[in-house]
């Protein structure tokens, strides 16, 4: 039987056969808008979680963030770490418990891919003259969610996404775009769709929905939607990818442009990436 | 599958290519227009050529028109494009050069205009470094796409832009200069990325003061999309930046037809170049002779 636009887009739409979304990562992104947010208040947050406490301390406890001392409880992590780090981790460590078994054999490829984006994502929004603050502190969960829809695709669907993937490396063909053509509907829809029924916040469905097609989001969400395009385009060019494209990834070079880098500044921006896209590596493998 | 377009909506899409970057759509490559904007159509659920020209000049959908020249102005590039072109090049083009510029104590200089993601100027670099000299030679790689210019700047390369050039005679210098950097990526060796600079051009605008003066112009592939003023004021401007006996190499299959009147088609090395006219008539008046291509 043929896949189609509508089988997948209801599939999302119920969400049956999916995990929920962890409302910890809602919280924790409420309590770090909070201009006053503290360590209590992270520390309770994550506290509540067992199994995302246990993470969360095996992280701030690993070689990534070597110290003399472990941290035994969650409040002493979160202290040595400071609220940006801890924001990190928490976020990544409760989607990670959630989906992290999803996707089968290329789940850690994935999730190297969705770190990497995202650490990548906050280095250029901070370096872009064009990024104001909010959307800097907004950009890491938007970036670490782009490609949702792909993973919960795989899941439903693993044979229909083997076959399109491997359609698309024999013919380096581009896989967002076969998936549109061959499904009516590509991996980026499909994640705006379920972001839309877990009934996740502004910007993320709508960043989520336009990843691939920056300059066709609505104006609030354009500036993100262009960070997480230009970096997953960056991320994909460096080899932090999720699957085994034999092309480049596409970009934008509206959305490029409109982040208003020099183009004298582009070799660091390269060591940067490299940087963070290693980094974001480590994380997930944790 | 592609979307058709009539012949009054390629007209128009034209149009608007040609106010908002001087490139010129001859109506003969519409197919090519068929072919790069058919997954933006469906990618935007956009079902006709009609609707994409109504939405563009609405200016309903954010950017669109951007999008359009994205695709296309994103050109096909691959390493040692025209393999004939190249040995000579190599064989005959290049040591002949080197030698002038040895002679005067300075680099050779070559600009690779509209060089996409950099294959042409590192394959240059690439064929100087083979033979020990990389570090007497200066590519000058330019582009309009900033996208482009962070993927050449990168030297990183997926399977898919390796597979297409290094093959038989030029398999070797992917062997010699690429690492595998894995997950099907290659990177260029740093010795050879430091012969090639990068900046962001816009080729129908007016050329930048500190560019400095050439040996050898390649515009290859080019001169085929630009409106004939453009192309005109590229070529004057390129004269300008010309050193003394310094050409200008086209694609193959490209000429000047109705524009460069002010320069003359010489084979030297094997390979056609343009000659600015002014040099000819200097050469012959300090000389009393005929200009020589040696």
């Amino acid at each position: 039987m043929t896949l189609t636009r509508n089988d997948i887009l209801q599939a999302a739409a119920t969400c049956t056969d999916l995990p929920s979304f962890p409302q910890v990562v809602l919280a924790l992104e409420q309590a770090f808008q909070k201009e006053d947010a503290s360590v209590q208040d992270i520390a309770a947050l994550v506290a509540q979680d067992a199994p995302l406490s246990a993470r969360f301390l095996k992280v701030a406890n690993s070689a990534l963030y070597a110290s003399a001392r472990e941290a035994t409880d969650v409040r002493q992590a979160v202290l040595r770490l400071g609220l940006v780090e801890s924001r990190r981790i928490a976020i990544a460590s409760s989607l990670l418990g959630a989906f992290g078994a999803m996707g089968g054999a290329d789940a850690e490829k994935f999730w190297q891919h969705n770190l990497a984006v995202a650490l990548i994502a906050e280095g250029i929004a901070k370096r872009s003259p064009n990024v104001g603050d909010d959307d800097v502190s907004a950009v890491f969960t938007a970036a670490i969610l782009h490609d949702l829809g792909a993973i919960v695709l795989t899941y439903l669907y693993p044979e229909e996404v083997a076959a399109l993937a491997s359609r698309a490396h024999t013919h380096g063909q581009n896989l967002c775009m076969l998936e549109a053509e061959v499904w009516g509907v590509d991996h980026a829809e499909v994640g705006a769709t379920l972001a839309e029924t877990w009934g996740l916040p502004s910007p993320l469905p709508e960043v989520i929905r336009h990843h691939h097609h920056p300059l066709a989001a609505p104006d609030d969400v354009q500036v993100l939607a262009q960070v997480v395009h230009v970096a997953n385009f960056m991320a994909n060019n460096r080899g932090f990818r999720r699957g085994e494209e034999t092309h480049q990834e596409s970009c934008s070079d509206g959305a490029f442009d409109a982040l208003g880098f020099d183009m004298g500044e582009i070799p660091d921006l390269i060591d940067e990436v490299e940087e963070l896209g290693e980094r974001g590596e480590q994380m997930a493998q944790l | 599958m592609s979307v058709a377009i009539t012949s009054r909506e390629f007209q128009e899409l034209a149009d608007l290519m040609r106010d908002e970057t001087g490139i010129a759509l001859s109506p003969t490559r519409s197919y090519l227009v068929e072919n790069r904007l058919t997954k933006l159509l469906i990618e935007l659920r956009i079902d006709t050529f009609e609707d994409l020209i109504i939405r563009i000049k609405k200016g309903s959908t954010h950017g669109l028109m951007d999008r359009v020249i994205d695709a296309m102005t994103t050109n096909e590039t691959s390493w040692f494009r025209d393999p004939a072109v190249w040995a000579k090049l190599r064989d005959q083009l290049l040591p002949r050069m080197r030698q002038v510029a040895k002679r005067e104590e300075r680099k050779l200089r070559i600009w690779s205009a509209a060089c996409s993601t950099g294959q042409e100027p590192y394959s240059l670099a690439l064929l100087a470094h083979d033979e020990g000299w990389g570090d007497d030679l200066e590519v000058v790689g330019t582009d309009i796409s900033s996208s482009s210019l962070f993927v050449a700047m990168s030297g990183r390369y997926h399977d898919y832009a390796m597979s297409r050039g290094f093959v038989g005679q030029w398999m070797h210098y992917r062997e010699r200069f690429f690492d595998d950097a894995g997950g099907g990526i290659h990177e260029l060796r740093r010795s050879v990325r430091q012969s090639v600079k990068f900046r962001k051009l816009n080729l129908s605008e007016a050329l930048p003061e500190d560019l400095g003066r050439f040996d050898l112009v390649m515009l290859r592939n080019v001169v085929y999309y630009l409106s004939p003023q453009t192309r005109e004021a590229l070529l004057q401007e390129i004269a300008k930046r010309l050193r003394w006996r310094a050409g200008v190499m086209l694609g193959e299959t490209e000429t000047l037809v109705g524009t460069g009147e002010n320069y003359v088609q010489e084979p030297i090395g094997g390979l056609e170049l343009l000659f600015p006219r002014r040099e000819l008539s200097a050469a012959s008046r300090t000389s009393g002779m005929p200009r020589r291509t040696s």
